[in-house]
């Protein structure tokens, strides 16, 4: 019988006869075809053997007599036998092999080292927050404000008064916004709740400031104007630190803002800040006399290094001749040859404020807004840099030196209301300038072009 | 009729036993409690089922080797996901084949392996005539011709495409049925048919061929 098309169409059927995988019907069929197919049969026969070829050589198949137990060593090293699956998961087991703890203190090194890198500023601050919790002896602070009250108890409110008034009017030119109210400056130190140590316990916008203590930020455009009404709620970051705001929450002094003059950043606010209500120009008038003091401050302009390292500044401010010299005399500082390193000082205490305080009072002024939280500062090629975070707002502030606001970038949050502030501030200061992102863009200095983005 | 009295005989296939069902869901329950007899008699019991499909599609007793230990490791760590829907031998082939397809890169591979069905060489007690089948009338000469003879059908099974090598290999080396086949390799139970006649077909025509005559083909 030669080999039909029936007889190919049959090989998957003889093959599934060698697997007993025929049904009834089909085996009988498929017998009966091989009685009288002779191609069919030998191909069958064929199939046949090979299957059984297969089989023996599976059988043949010698298992190494060791790999049993190296199967199970490895079963036992990798934590799989030996253990319950609730002992299996964990944590503490896990972390216990050697793999994953030596993967996870690699994870801790890496992340501080970027998190140092990527924060130098907030790790200066912490040493520094640890070298001021040392008794600042020799703080040129505690010189004038009396190092007998810096190990005191706590102060009573009179007392603070009394030293706070002293410290006033010890200081001849102490800002255009201090001068006229040393009493409420006092005020502005003082725990509604009568604390002996308000600040340091305060909560919502409390800042650690570079030099290490605890200050308070701006609360809200209504402390401002709880502050002319003579309510006390929070320290007014408009008012220039007095001697006794000093040695309560500054180890060190600014002299370098003291006695700027303020006139022609009032003649820039007057010409330009148009738009501004009454209140909100009032407090930006006194941030600007405060910014125009740094801005005059007399050559010295402090290094980057410095200006980003409260904790050199602080080394420095530390010298014993700085510390004998009185510090609310800007005329012998700027003649004695010695104060040449200490003007550097003080502008790089003045930076210090600058940044902590005034951009944030400035801020306030002309956004009505406070900040949510303290400002992440960060360097940036040699320019400081703060992502400010408002109501409703967050802002990138890049500082071209101390106190000179180079741009302001819009990050998120409330476009409108950023679009507004950044215009307060270009026609308040120099060149501010929005950022590109959501359509704005900068078309020059002091001028801004709105790019599409529906603006 | 003697035929097909043959054709049943052949396929009383001698499978390698393996945990029964009931048996198979205590020693993983037992397994999962943490008992390491359990992980002995799991290991025991299909060492021979992941090492011979190892050797067979990877060609290499090395391979073979490591790929073994790498398919416990994931069976005992997949173990828990193990719901007993098929057989644990089907489940863990199935793991072995596709830990197969992913340690061998490329197809050029396939072409020069099948190492042969020589025993490990550090198996110092393996004596090669044990290999031979054992038959009444057959005496060594004709035991070693047969040996031979196994040993080019099992280079022609390394040299079968791979949807039809993993197919002959499951169903005639390691006694997997087809449904088990069909888990294992991802296709359905129609294909595994088609898959294993035509390998079958394929290899009876080269063996026809390089041996010339069929009844030496069916001396395998």
């Amino acid at each position: 019988m030669t080999p039909t098309l029936d007889c190919e169409s049959r090989l998957e059927r003889l093959s599934r006869r060698l697997d007993g995988d025929l049904s009834e019907v089909e085996e009988r069929e498929t017998a009966a075809h091989l009685e009288g197919c002779s191609t069919c049969l030998g191909t069958y026969e064929t199939l046949e053997a090979v299957s059984r070829g297969g089989r023996q050589i599976g059988r043949e198949t010698r298992v190494p007599s060791a790999l049993p137990a190296r199967i199970l060593e490895r079963l036992r090293q990798e934590g799989l036998i030996g253990r319950s699956p609730r002992q299996r998961s964990s944590f503490l087991l896990l972390i216990a092999q050697p793999v994953w703890a030596t993967a996870a203190v690699v994870v801790l090194a890496v992340g501080t080292v970027l998190y140092l890198t990527n924060h130098p500023k907030e790790f200066e601050m912490r040493l520094d927050r640890e070298v001021s919790s040392k008794p600042p002896a020799a703080s040129p602070v505690d010189a004038v404000a009396g190092a007998k009250e810096a190990d005191a108890a706590p102060r009573s409110p009179a007392r603070e008064s009394e030293a706070g008034t002293k410290a006033s009017s010890a200081r001849p030119g102490s800002g255009a916004l201090g001068a006229d109210s040393p009493q409420k400056s006092n005020d502005d130190r003082r725990a509604p709740s009568g604390s002996a140590v308000p600040d340091l316990m305060a909560s919502k916008g409390d800042e650690v400031s570079a030099n290490g203590v605890r200050q308070r930020l701006p609360l809200s455009k209504s402390s401002v104007e709880n502050q002319e009404e003579g309510r006390v709620v929070g320290r007014n970051f408009s008012s220039v630190p007095t001697a006794d705001s000093d040695s309560e929450f500054r180890p060190k002094p600014s002299a370098s803002i003291v006695g700027g003059p303020a006139e022609q950043k009032d003649q820039k606010l007057a010409s330009g800040g148009a738009g501004l209500s009454e209140k909100n120009e009032g407090a930006v008038r006194a941030e600007l006399s405060a910014v125009g003091s740094l801005a005059t401050e007399p050559a010295a302009a402090p290094s980057p290094a410095e200006v980003r390292s409260p904790v050199v500044a602080e080394k420095k401010s530390a010298a014993p001749e700085s510390a004998a010299q009185p510090r609310n005399a800007p005329a012998a500082v700027a003649s004695s040859p010695p104060a040449a390193p200490r003007a550097k000082e003080s502008r790089t205490d003045a930076a210090d404020q600058s940044i902590s305080e005034v951009v944030p009072a400035r801020w306030e002024a002309v956004s009505g807004t406070t900040w949510d939280e303290p400002p992440h500062w960060t360097s940036e090629a040699e320019k400081t840099i703060s992502r400010v975070r408002g109501r409703g707002m967050v802002l990138k502030v890049r500082f071209s030196e101390v106190g000179k606001i180079d741009s302001v970038d819009f990050i998120s949050g409330d476009f409108e209301r950023s679009r507004q502030v950044i215009q307060m501030l270009k026609s308040l200061d120099r060149a501010v300038v929005p950022a590109h992102r959501r359509g704005i863009r900068v078309a020059g200095v002091g001028k801004v072009e709105m790019m599409s983005a529906g603006l | 009729m003697d035929q097909v009295a043959t054709a049943k005989s052949a396929s009383d296939i001698p499978y390698e036993p393996s945990l029964e069902a009931s048996k198979e869901k205590v020693c993983v329950a037992r397994c999962l409690a943490g008992d390491e007899t359990a992980a002995e008699e799991l290991v025991s019991a299909h060492t021979s089922l992941v090492y011979g499909i190892g050797l067979r599609l990877s060609g290499r007793v090395e391979d073979a080797e490591d790929l073994t230990q790498e398919v416990f490791l994931k069976v005992f760590r997949a173990l828990g996901d193990f719901r007993g829907d098929c057989s644990l031998r089907s489940w863990i082939a199935s793991i072995a084949v596709n830990a197969s397809r992913n340690r061998i890169g490329g197809i050029v591979r396939f072409r020069k392996l099948f190492v042969s069905v020589e025993p490990p060489l550090e198996d110092p007690d393996h004596d090669p005539l044990e290999q031979f089948p054992d038959s009444d009338e057959a005496g060594p000469e004709e035991k070693f011709l047969a040996a031979e003879r196994r040993q080019l059908l099992g280079k022609e099974i390394a040299a079968l495409p791979r949807e039809f090598r993993e197919a002959v290999v499951l169903r005639d080396q390691q006694g997997l049925a087809y449904e088990d086949i069909a888990l294992a390799t991802g296709v359905p139970v129609g294909t595994v048919r088609s898959r294993l006649a035509r390998g079958r077909a394929i290899l009876a025509k080269k063996l026809t061929g390089a041996l010339g005559r069929t009844s030496k083909v069916g001396a395998l």
